[in-house]
This record gives C-alpha cells, sequence and structure tokens, in this order.
C-alpha cells in the first residue's frame, strides 16, 4: 500500500490498547490515513498483535510496547522503546485509563492512587518524555482522553471523575505551556461508547445503551477515533487547549428528567 | 447585634495558616460558626494562626488549632476527627490547604508530582470523606473546595497545579450529585490572584477590576456558600477573581511568565 493520507510520514504512540475499544480504534484509524504506530498494551498482547497483523497485511509498519503505566520509569521507558521504534515521535495518544465505580465512604486509598496513578500520573510522564522527542522533531500533537464525566456527576465516580476533569485542566495549561515548542494539546471526551466491558453488567444490553445519548445509538471506537484523528492531524493546526465532546449530545443535554436521588 | 447566618455551625477549614485561610476562619466565626484551623505538621505559621485563634476566641467565639500531614490518609482522618471532636460535631468543611508552584513540564519530578497531588487532591478527597461520615450524623452538611482559574484556562509552567485544581473541579460537581441524599452541599471557590500570602506578590495589572484579591473577597463567598443562604446551590464553581475569567486574552502580551509571578 503507498502511504497516503493525512498521516503519511507520521509517527504516533498510542497508549492502552487492548483487543478492543477506544484505543485500538484510534491506532487502526491513525494507520489507515499512514501513520505508522506503536501500540502500547498494560495486560494482553492480543490487541497489539492484531493491529500489527492488520497494518503489515495493508503494507504499512507497526509496534508493540508493553508495560505497566502506573510506574512513572516505565512510562518514560515506554516511550522511548516507541520513538526508537518509529525513528522519532510526532503524536502521542494517552489512552490508557481505567474506570471504578465505588461510593465515596468506600473509597480507600490504595484504590484512590490506582486510578489517578493510570488516569493521570501515566498522562504526565508519558507526555513528559514525549515532548523531549517531540522538540527534536520541532513539534508535534497529543490527544488526552478525557470523558463526559468531566462535564458532570455521574453517582460513585468521585475518583474517576475528579481525574477526567484533572486531563481537562492538564490539556488546557500544556496547550499554552507547549506553544513555543510548536506542539498542540486537545483532548477528546466519549461519552457512553460500548466496549465488551459493558456486556459484564447482567443488566446491560445495546438497546439499554442506545438511550443514553439522545442521539439514540451506543457510541462506538470509531466515532471516537475519526474525532482523534482529526484532532491529532494538520488540519487541526489551529486547534489547541480544546475538549471534543464526542457523545451523542450528553453533555449538552439538562438532565431535567433524570430520576430524583432518594434522600436518606 | 447583627443577625449571624452561621449561627450554632462547626467548620473546619484546612490550611488557614495563610493570608485567605486566617480570612476564611475569621469570616466563618464571626458570623457566628466554631471553628478549627488546620495548618501543616510543620506549622510554617503557628504566630500568625495562634494570633488569629487568641482573637476569635477574645470576641467570645470558639477555636482550635489543629496540625496535620495532609499527604498520609491516617493524618487526614484524624484532624477530621480531632475538630469534630473538639467543635461536639461538623457542619462545614472548607477544603482550603494547597501547594502552588510554578514549574514547567520538563522540571516537575515524580517527587513533586506525589507531594502536590497528595496535598491538593488526595488530601481533599480523604478529609471530606471523613468529613461526610461526621455530617451525616449531623443531618446536614456544606463542603467548600477551593480551586483556581487555572482550572479555568492555561497559565503556562502550572501543569501539576492545573491537574490537581482540574481534579478539584470534576470532584466537586461529582460529590454534589453523589452526596444529595445524604443532604450535604459541595461547591467550589476559584480565586484569581489573592495577595495571599501576607505578601504583594502579584501586581494590580494582572486583574481586569483593576486591583488584586484580597482574603476577604474569598472569604466572604466561601461563608455565603457554607451558609443556608445558599442553600440551592450545589456543585458549582464560583469564580472570586474580578472578572480575569469573563476576558477573552485577545490582546497583545503585555507581561511575560516571569513577570506574573514577580513581586511588585
Amino acid at each position: 500500500m503507498a502511504v497516503t493520507g493525512s498521516f503519511a510520514g507520521k509517527l504516533a504512540l498510542i497508549t492502552g490498547v487492548e483487543a478492543s475499544g477506544i484505543g485500538q480504534g484510534i491506532a487502526r484509524e491513525l494507520a489507515r490515513q499512514g501513520a505508522t504506530v506503536v501500540a502500547h498494551y498494560p495486560f494482553s498482547p492480543d490487541g497489539a498483535d492484531a493491529l500489527i497483523q492488520e497494518v503489515e497485511a495493508n503494507g504499512g509498519r507497526a509496534g508493540k510496547v508493553h508495560g505497566d503505566l502506573t510506574n512513572v520509569e516505565t512510562c518514560l521507558r515506554v516511550v522511548d522503546e516507541a520513538a526508537d521504534f518509529l525513528g522519532g515521535l510526532d503524536i502521542l495518544v494517552n489512552n490508557a485509563g481505567i474506570t471504578e465505580k465505588v461510593p465515596f465512604l468506600k473509597v480507600t486509598s490504595e484504590l484512590f492512587d490506582k486510578v489517578y496513578n493510570v488516569n493521570i500520573r501515566s498522562h504526565y510522564f508519558c507526555t513528559q518524555q514525549a515532548v523531549r522527542w517531540m522538540n527534536q522533531r520541532g513539534g508535534g500533537a497529543i490527544l488526552n482522553l478525557a470523558s463526559i464525566h468531566a462535564s458532570g456527576g455521574i453517582p460513585n465516580f468521585s475518583v474517576y471523575a475528579s481525574t477526567k476533569t484533572a486531563i481537562v485542566a492538564f490539556t488546557r495549561e500544556l496547550a499554552t505551556e507547549l506553544v513555543p515548542q510548536r506542539i498542540r494539546v486537545n483532548a477528546v471526551a466519549p461519552g457512553h461508547i460500548e466496549v465488551p466491558r459493558h456486556f459484564a453488567a447482567p443488566s446491560y444490553s445495546t438497546e439499554l445503551g442506545s438511550t443514553f445519548a439522545p442521539w439514540g445509538r451506543v457510541g462506538t471506537p470509531t466515532d471516537v477515533a475519526r474525532a482523534a484523528a482529526f484532532l491529532l492531524s494538520d488540519a487541526a493546526d489551529f486547534i489547541t487547549g480544546q475538549v471534543l465532546f464526542v457523545d451523542g449530545g450528553i453533555s449538552t443535554k439538562l438532565a431535567v428528567d433524570a430520576p430524583p436521588l432518594e434522600r436518606v | 447585634m447583627p443577625e449571624q447566618s452561621l449561627s450554632g455551625k462547626l467548620a473546619l477549614v484546612t490550611g488557614a495558616g495563610n493570608g485567605t485561610g486566617r480570612a476564611i476562619a475569621n469570616e466563618l466565626a464571626h458570623q457566628g460558626a466554631g471553628v478549627v484551623l488546620h495548618d501543616f505538621a510543620d506549622a510554617p505559621n503557628l504566630e500568625a494562626l495562634n494570633a488569629t485563634i487568641d482573637a476569635i476566641v477574645g470576641n467570645g467565639g470558639r477555636a482550635a488549632l489543629v496540625l496535620g500531614d495532609l499527604t498520609q490518609v491516617a493524618d487526614c482522618y484524624r484532624i477530621v476527627d480531632e475538630a469534630a471532636t473538639f467543635l461536639g460535631g461538623l457542619d462545614i468543611l472548607v477544603n482550603h490547604a494547597e501547594i502552588a508552584e510554578a514549574k514547567a513540564l520538563p522540571d516537575v519530578s515524580p517527587a513533586d508530582f506525589e507531594q502536590v497531588l497528595n496535598t491538593n487532591m488526595r488530601g481533599t478527597f480523604f478529609v471530606a470523606q471523613q468529613a461526610v461520615r461526621w455530617m451525616e450524623e449531623r443531618g446536614s452538611g456544606s463542603i467548600v473546595n477551593i480551586g483556581s482559574v487555572v482550572s479555568f484556562a492555561g497559565i503556562p509552567n502550572h501543569s501539576l497545579y492545573a491537574v490537581t485544581k482540574g481534579a478539584i473541579v470534576g470532584f466537586t460537581r461529582q460529590l454534589a450529585v453523589e452526596l444529595i441524599p445524604s443532604n450535604i452541599r459541595v461547591n467550589a471557590v476559584a480565586p484569581g490572584y489573592v495577595n495571599d500570602n501576607d505578601t504583594d506578590t502579584y501586581a494590580p495589572a494582572q486583574n481586569s477590576w483593576g486591583r488584586i484579591g484580597k482574603p476577604e473577597d474569598v472569604a466572604r463567598m466561601v461563608a455565603f456558600l457554607a451558609s443556608p443562604a445558599a442553600e440551592f446551590i450545589n456543585g458549582q464553581m464560583h469564580y472570586v477573581d474580578g472578572g480575569l475569567t469573563s476576558r477573552v486574552a485577545l490582546y497583545p502580551p503585555l507581561v511575560n511568565t516571569q513577570e506574573l509571578t514577580q513581586q511588585q
């Protein structure tokens, strides 16, 4: 395959790529548009391997790097290994993240640290190292994964919601700080994107999930991937520090018809 | 005697050592609340704190001091328990303690990250968690977190501080929704440039309103949000910034970031 598309010649690292889900979707989309990609994976290499196989079948090149991003040294190593494979770095997608649904009074410091270390600290230090590589290339683009939890409260997500809103402020701050380096920093905030883990809840069905968004369907990793690719591409050269909600209208709807929360 | 809107209320103010913290404690006491003032374990402002407490007691109020390290969850719990034991319960929590430090992205070490995140966010989280246990015994409560204009828009070299203050925004909205059944309101105050450390850190030109914020500007908003007068206000971020965040930054750069943090 001739390498064409808006990402021809671009070198990208996507963290937290699993067999399905948003990270896999973004990696495939960037590769489809011509980027050389490295998929970081935290657990099983199956997702990264499937991606590499598909990219190579289309005549492209892709790599994988393993690591537990709760460790700062691992963050730096993951970025370095990716950049070594790619021969530099233009794009970082901070996709790695975990969700925990726990009532406020039941949250332990261990759980708090676990979620913060993946959702915030790994973004922070992967970015720090990626910027060093991007400076050598004279610029770059960073995409962080926020969430609709950054736009409003949903009970029992006190740790997750605060990490995702931290991402929003981090995105805006870094966008201003990295202007001299010509590095753009944006975020996508997915709404209800249907992934296999949703079906772990016995009451979940696609039919139910389709009622969550005003738009009347569940989101797919491809929905997020297309928005991500746009923000990372040169077409978005004047866009920095922004959060793009990919949520079928959830965050723009006032929760006036929500069932009341019962008082004790 | 004027009406005291916080008469009989019991309040804990963390990070009460600096100018704004003391002003918050003073205002709550002035409006009739019993207050416990917290400061960091090394008590950097012990003299000023004791003078504040003496003045409140001298005016017929109740006040006491508790020291503790907010990076330690056990200490967070102890601080709240000691405060509530002294007061005989807890109605109001003001999460004011923070570390505000300017540092460029490449210079932030993992140790810096831990220290600032654990003080500004994890400390806030677990102080609030323990406070909620006490408030539920009283049947209601009001929590006021301290945010910052940096969660609204970026200021170069504040990436770590922005992370923590963005997290405060999500935490505030999230908790406001989650604690409705417990009859506990959660709001936040976001100060702009305030000369709060008993020094004139900032120059008047840095604020649209033509003057720099005073600790009392912040304290009055905190007291209002804590009071029954704000009973229908929940989950909101209230800027006390002389219009700083309302003004779009569409002008040639007048000051560089160095000058922003320089003394007058």
